[in-house]
C-alpha cells in the first residue's frame, strides 16, 4: 500500500502530470487520424524521452498508448473511419448512431466505456498481474489457433445481413491476409510477381478503404447525402457531454463483461486489442435480447468494443512489466524506452523498483481519467463537423485517407490497396456483406495460420495431439457453442412463431 | 551586377565547359584532376585510424562530444558538393524494431557530422525486400541509403526476387555482428549443450527450437546443426519476439535462439540460461563460462548482422565518405550507449566497405547450399 | 440519362445474384490456379507438415462452398424486392459516385508523377468543382488549407517522405520539404 502512495506522489509531480496530459492529447490526435497510429506516436516520441527522467518518459508513453486506443473511436463514430484497427468494431454501431443523429450520445458512451475499461484493466494489472501471467504463458500455437477460430465465430453475428454473407466476407478477409510472404514457409503467395505486394495487405490501408473510402462512395450513391442533425441539439451549449443515466445503467453489465474479456485477451502476446474488441462486441450481441438491433445503432455495440479494447491496454502491460514480453507493436516501443533508460521490464522490475512500477499503475489510472475529461470537453466541438456539407467534407476526408494510407508504411502500393478495398467495401455494403467481417478475417488470418502450422510442428504433425490439448479443446468447444447457440435460438423462435417472416 | 566580372567569369565557364567536354573523348589518357584526387583521397582504413585518434581523446576526457564531432568533420575528406540535401535512410522494418533502433541511433550523430538531416523512411514488408525494391528505383546519387540485415543475403541466395542484393547494391559499412545465444529454461533437463545434443540424437524430432521467422538466419543455423551433427532439431518460427519468449517460458518449445539484449533480464532473474553462444567467440561481458559454438566444433553460418548499403553506381568517393561518417557515428557515445544497453556490443560487428561486400558474397554461397538442402531452392 | 435510370431499375434486382456469381468465379479461379500463384519454390519440409498452399486452399475451398450455397439459395428465391428499386439511386447519384471514383484513381496516379502536394491542391479544386461547389473561397481555399496542413503535419512534424514526383516537380518539392 505504501508503494501505491509513493507511486501517487511520483505521478502528481508537475512534470509527470504534464507528461501524462501531453501524452493523452498526442495519443488522442494520433489515434483519431487513420494512418497515424499509436505506434507512430510512441516511436516518434522516443527521442524526446531522452531528456526526461525515466518515469516521466514512461508516463508520457503510457498516456499516448492509453489515449491512442480510445482515439480511433472518435472518427469511427463520426465518419465511419476507424482511426486504428481496434476501433473497427466500434464503427459498426457507432456510425449508424451518427446517421440517426445521435453522434453525441455515441461519442460520450465511447469515452465513458473506454475509461471504465481502461481503469479496470489497470486495476487488474496492479493487483493480480504477476499471478495472471502464467495463464498467458499456457498459450502456445494451438491455443492461438483456437482463439482465432473463436474470434471468427463472432463473424456469424456481425452485420445485420445473412450469416452466409458474413461468413463469406470473413473468408474473403482470410484470403486477403494470405497475400504476401507466407509466415511459415517464406514463399510469396498471390503476389502476381510484384515485389511491392510481398508486404501483403496491411490493416490500416485496408480499413481506410473498407470503411472510409467505401463510405464516401456509398454516401455519394445515396440520395440522403447529408447527415440529419438537430440544430437545436447542437446549439444547446453543454460544456460537457456525459452519457445519460439510463445509458449507463443499460450498459453496465456489457461493459463489465467486455472489460474482463479485454483484459484477458490483451494479456496474450500477439492477440491484443482488436480481437478483444470484436469478441466483446460478439458476446454483447449474443447475450442481448434484441440481437437484430446490433449493426443498426445499438448503444451496446459501442460500449462493448470500446471497453474491451481499452481494458486490453492494461492487459498488454502485464506480460511487458512482468516478463519483458511485448504483446504489440506499441508495447515493443515502450519496452525500448525502458531499456534506453537503463531499466529492464521483467521479473526483477517489481523487486528492484517497486515505486517506479506502482507509479506506472497510478499513471495509467490518471491517464484514463485525463482522457475522460479531455474527450468529454471535446465532444461538443467534434459534433459540429457534421454540419459541413458532405461534398466538401468528403474532400478533406479523402485527402487525409490517402495520405494516411501512404504514411503508415511510406508505400505507394498501400494507396492502391486502400482504393481496391474501397471498391470492395462499396459493393460489400450495397449487397449486405460485412466490411467488419473482412477486417476480422484479415486480422485473424495470420494468427490462425501461424497457430495451425506451428502448432502442428510442435505436436509433430499429430492432429489429435493438437486438438486434445485441454486449453485448445476448451476454446474450440466455446467456438462451436457460440456458432450453435444463435442457430438454436433462431430455430426455437421459428418453431414458436411458425412462418411469420422468412427474413434470415 | 558588376560588369567587370562578367567577361572573365563567362570565359572561365567556357573554359571549364571545353575541358569537361574534351576529357571523356580522350580514352586512355587519365584526366589530370582525377589522378591528383586518387593521390590525395585517403583509403577507408586511413580515415578510420584518424577517427579512432579523435575518439581516444574523447574517451580520455580531453575533449567533449561537440569538439569530437567538429574534429571528426575535419578528418573526413568530403566529396565536392556532397551532401547538399537530406539523406533518406530506408528502414525496411517497422518502427521500434531492432533495425529502426540501429538506424535512429547511428543516424543521429551521422547527421550532425554531415550537416544535413537524415530522414528515416520505415518501409516494412517482405522480409526487407519491399524497401530494397524501392531503393533500387532511386537515382545513384548517394542520397538514399538502406539498412540491410542478414535476410537480404538469404533472400538473394534463395533467388526468389527480381533483384539481387549482392549484385545490385553498393556496400557501405557493417556495424553490428550477431549476438544470438541458445537459451533454455532455468529448470530445463539440459545442463549443457552436449546434454541437448545427445538427447536430440537419441530422440529425433523431440527437441524443438524456436527462432525469428522463416528463411532467416535462425532457421539456417538449425538446419546447419542438423546436418553437421546428424540430429533432428525441429525449428518453430515465430515472427514476434514476445511469442518466442513466451513459448519458451510456457514450455511449448525447449530451446530458443535469441539475441542477448532482448532477454537479458530473464537471464539475470534466473528464469532462463544460455547453453551456447552462436558464433566464433564467447561473450565475456555476459557470462565467460558459456561456450561458443565454434569451440564446440560448429562453424555456424550467417548471423543477425546489420549494416548500410546504397544503390549500385554511387561514386566511390561518396561511398567512402558515407562509410567514414557512419564509422565515426558508431564510435560516438550516443550510439555506443545504445549498443551497450541492447547488448549489441558483445560481438564486434565492424566491416569496411570491401570486407562487407566479400563477407556477403561468401555468406551467399554458403547459404545457397543450405537453402537447397532445406528445400527452399531447387 | 433516362436510359440509364431504366437500366439501373432493371439491373437492381439481379445485383445480389451477380455479386454472388462473381465471387463464386473468383474463388474458383483462384482455387484452380492457386498452385501457380504460390511461388514455385515449394518446401519439401524438414519440419513443416503443411506447405504454403495448404492454408489458402483451405480458405478457398471453404469460400467456394459458401458461394455455391449462396448462389443456389438466391436462384431458388427469385428477386422480389421491386419496391426497393423505386427508392434506390438514380443516374444523378451514379454519376456523382463515378466522379468520386474517377477522382480517386486519377489522384493515386498523379501522386508519383507530380508529387503529393500539387496533386492534392489541384485535385481538390477539381473535386469540389465537379461536385457542384461554387463558392470560390471554398473550392480554391480548402484544398490549399488541406495541402498546407498535410505539409506541416506529415513532412515537418512527422518527417514522412511524401512522394515528390518526377522531373521539375521533384526539384520544386525540395523547396517545400
Amino acid at each position: 500500500m505504501q508503494h501505491v502512495l509513493a507511486g501517487l506522489l511520483t505521478v502528481v509531480q508537475p512534470a509527470n502530470m504534464l507528461a501524462i496530459i501531453v501524452g493523452v492529447f498526442i495519443g488522442m490526435v494520433f489515434g483519431m487520424v487513420p494512418g497515424l497510429s499509436g505506434v507512430t506516436a510512441v516511436s516518434l516520441l522516443v527521442p524526446f524521452t531522452y531528456g526526461m527522467s525515466p518515469i516521466t518518459g514512461i508516463l508520457l508513453m503510457v498516456g499516448v498508448y492509453c489515449a491512442a486506443t480510445y482515439g480511433g473511436s472518435i472518427t469511427a463514430i463520426l465518419f465511419n473511419i476507424p482511426g486504428d484497427v481496434m476501433a473497427a468494431a466500434t464503427a459498426m454501431d457507432g456510425y449508424p448512431l451518427t446517421r440517426k443523429g445521435e453522434a453525441r450520445r455515441a461519442l460520450s458512451m465511447a469515452i465513458y466505456a473506454s475509461c471504465v475499461g481502461g481503469l479496470f484493466g489497470t486495476l487488474v494489472l496492479a493487483t493480480v498481474a504477476p499471478q495472471f501471467v502464467k495463464v498467458a504463458l499456457a498459450f502456445g500455437s494451438p491455443e492461438y489457433f483456437a482463439l482465432a477460430v473463436l474470434g471468427l465465430t463472432v463473424v456469424a453475428s456481425l452485420g445485420m445481413g445473412s450469416t452466409l454473407k458474413a461468413l463469406l466476407s470473413a473468408a474473403f478477409g482470410l484470403l486477403l491476409a494470405t497475400v504476401g510472404l507466407c509466415p511459415v514457409s517464406g514463399v510469396s503467395r498471390f503476389t502476381f510477381g510484384q515485389v511491392m505486394l510481398q508486404a501483403g495487405i496491411s490493416f490500416i490501408p485496408a480499413i481506410i478503404g473498407l470503411f472510409a473510402i467505401s463510405e464516401v462512395l456509398s454516401r455519394m450513391y445515396d440520395r440522403e447525402i447529408q447527415t440529419p442533425h438537430d440544430p437545436e441539439a447542437l446549439r444547446e451549449a453543454r460544456r460537457f457531454s456525459v452519457p445519460s443515466i439510463s445509458d449507463i445503467r443499460h450498459t453496465r453489465w456489457t461493459i463489465a463483461r467486455s472489460s474482463i474479456i479485454g483484459t484477458v485477451v490483451g494479456m496474450l502476446p500477439g492477440a491484443g486489442a482488436t480481437i478483444a474488441a470484436f469478441l466483446g462486441y460478439g458476446i454483447a450481441q449474443r447475450s442481448s435480447d434484441k440481437p437484430e438491433t446490433f449493426g443498426q445503432g445499438n448503444i451496446l455495440g459501442v460500449a462493448a468494443p470500446e471497453s474491451a479494447n481499452n481494458a486490453a491496454v492494461g492487459g498488454a502491460m502485464v506480460p511487458l512489466l512482468t516478463l519483458g514480453i511485448p504483446g504489440s507493436a506499441s508495447t515493443a516501443v515502450i519496452l525500448a524506452v525502458f531499456i534506453l533508460h537503463g531499466l529492464r521490464p521483467g521479473p526483477l522490475l517489481f523487486i528492484r523498483f517497486p515505486v517506479f512500477t506502482y507509479a506506472i499503475f497510478v499513471g495509467m489510472f490518471v491517464a484514463n481519467l485525463v482522457m475522460l475529461f479531455m474527450a468529454i470537453a471535446l465532444v461538443r466541438y467534434l459534433v459540429r463537423v457534421l454540419v459541413v456539407r458532405y461534398e466538401v467534407l468528403s474532400m478533406v476526408i479523402l485527402a487525409f485517407c490517402i495520405v494516411g494510407a501512404f504514411a503508415i508504411n511510406n508505400r505507394l502500393v498501400d494507396v492502391w490497396v486502400a482504393l481496391f478495398c474501397g471498391a470492395v467495401g462499396f459493393f460489400a455494403k450495397k449487397y449486405g456483406y460485412s466490411p467488419a467481417a473482412i477486417v476480422l478475417g484479415l486480422v485473424l488470418g495470420p494468427i490462425a495460420e501461424d497457430g495451425f502450422i506451428n502448432g502442428m510442428t510442435i505436436t509433430g504433425g499429430d492432429l489429435w495431439a493438437f486438438l486434445s490439448r485441454p486449453l485448445t479443446a476448451t476454446i474450440l468447444g466455446l467456438a462451436l457453442l457460440s456458432l450453435a447457440f444463435p442457430a438454436w435460438v433462431e430455430w426455437r423462435r421459428r418453431k414458436a412463431i411458425p412462418r411469420r417472416t422468412n427474413s434470415a | 551586377m558588376n560588369h567587370r566580372f562578367l567577361l572573365p567569369a563567362s570565359l572561365l565557364i567556357c573554359l571549364c565547359l571545353i575541358v569537361a567536354g574534351c576529357s571523356p573523348k580522350s580514352p586512355g589518357a587519365t584526366p589530370p584532376g582525377d589522378e591528383s584526387k586518387q593521390l590525395s583521397w585517403p583509403s577507408q582504413a586511413e580515415v578510420v585510424s584518424l577517427i579512432d585518434e579523435v575518439i581516444l581523446k574523447l574517451n580520455e576526457g580531453k575533449i567533449n562530444v561537440d569538439e569530437a564531432i567538429a574534429q571528426i568533420k575535419e578528418v573526413i575528406p568530403k566529396p565536392p558538393g556532397y551532401p547538399s540535401r537530406p539523406i533518406e535512410y530506408i528502414v525496411p522494418w517497422g518502427e521500434g524494431g531492432g533495425s529502426d533502433m540501429y538506424a535512429r541511433h547511428i543516424g543521429s550523430d551521422a547527421s550532425k557530422i554531415m550537416g544535413v538531416p537524415v530522414i528515416f523512411n520505415n518501409m516494412p514488408g517482405g522480409g526487407g525486400e519491399v524497401g530494397l525494391a524501392y531503393l533500387l528505383t532511386q537515382p545513384a546519387d548517394g542520397y538514399t541509403i538502406y539498412g540491410a540485415i542478414a535476410n537480404q543475403v538469404i533472400n538473394d541466395a534463395a533467388g526468389t526476387q527480381p533483384h539481387s542484393f549482392t549484385r545490385d547494391v553498393e556496400f557501405i559499412i557493417r556495424n553490428q555482428g550477431a549476438t544470438e545465444l541458445f537459451w533454455v529454461r532455468q529448470d530445463s533437463q539440459f545442463k549443457t549443450w552436449e546434454d541437448m545434443i545427445s538427447f536430440a540424437k537419441s530422440n529425433p524430432g523431440k527437441v524443438k527450437v524456436c527462432g525469428a521467422g522463416v528463411m532467416g538466419d535462425d532457421e539456417l543455423r538449425i538446419a546447419y546443426i542438423n546436418r553437421e551433427l546428424g540430429v533432428e532439431l525441429v525449428y518453430v518460427p515465430y515472427d514476434a519476439v514476445g511469442t518466442r519468449v513466451s513459448s519458451l517460458l510456457g514450455g511449448h518449445v525447449d530451446v530458443m535462439h535469441e539475441t542477448a539484449g532482448t532477454v537479458i533480464d530473464l537471464f539475470h532473474a534466473k528464469q532462463i540460461r544460455p547453453l551456447a553462444v552462436g558464433g566464433p567467440a564467447r561473450f565475456v561481458d555476459l557470462d565467460p563460462d558459456v561456450p561458443c559454438t565454434e569451440e564446440l566444433g560448429l562453424k555456424l553460418p550467417i548471423g543477425r548482422w546489420r549494416g548500410i548499403v546504397t544503390v549500385k553506381g554511387v561514386p566511390s568517393e561518396i561511398v567512402d565518405y558515407l562509410h567514414n561518417v557512419f564509422y565515426a557515428a558508431s564510435q560516438l557515445p550516443y550510439y555506443r550507449e545504445y549498443e551497450k544497453k541492447f547488448f549489441q556490443h558483445l560481438a564486434r560487428g565492424y566491416l569496411s566497405s570491401a570486407d562487407f561486400k566479400n563477407y556477403c558474397e561468401n555468406e551467399k554461397n554458403a547459404v545457397e547450399v543450405l537453402l537447397k538442402e532445406l528445400g527452399y531452392k531447387k | 440519362m433516362k436510359l440509364l435510370d431504366e437500366l439501373l431499375k432493371k439491373c437492381r434486382p439481379h445485383g445480389d445474384l451477380l455479386v454472388a456469381i462473381v465471387l463464386l468465379f473468383s474463388f474458383a479461379l483462384l482455387r484452380i490456379f492457386s498452385k501457380s500463384l504460390i511461388a514455385a519454390a515449394i518446401r519439401k519440409g524438414q519440419w513443416i507438415h503443411h506447405g504454403p498452399e495448404f492454408w489458402p486452399n483451405t480458405i478457398l475451398t471453404f469460400g467456394l462452398f459458401l458461394c455455391a450455397i449462396l448462389v443456389i439459395s438466391l436462384l431458388r428465391k427469385p428477386a422480389e424486392r421491386s419496391a426497393e428499386a423505386e427508392i434506390g439511386a438514380t443516374s444523378v447519384e451514379l454519376m456523382r459516385m463515378l466522379k468520386v471514383a474517377i477522382f480517386l484513381v486519377a489522384y493515386a496516379l498523379a501522386i508519383p508523377r507530380i508529387g503529393f502536394i500539387p496533386a492534392t491542391t489541384v485535385g481538390g479544386v477539381f473535386y469540389l468543382l465537379a461536385l457542384g461547389e461554387r463558392r470560390p473561397l471554398v473550392f480554391a481555399g480548402l484544398p490549399l488549407v488541406v495541402s498546407v496542413l498535410i505539409l506541416v503535419i506529415f513532412t515537418r512534424i512527422l518527417v514522412v517522405p511524401l512522394p515528390r514526383g518526377t522531373g521539375i516537380f521533384r526539384l520544386w518539392s525540395f523547396f517545400l520539404y
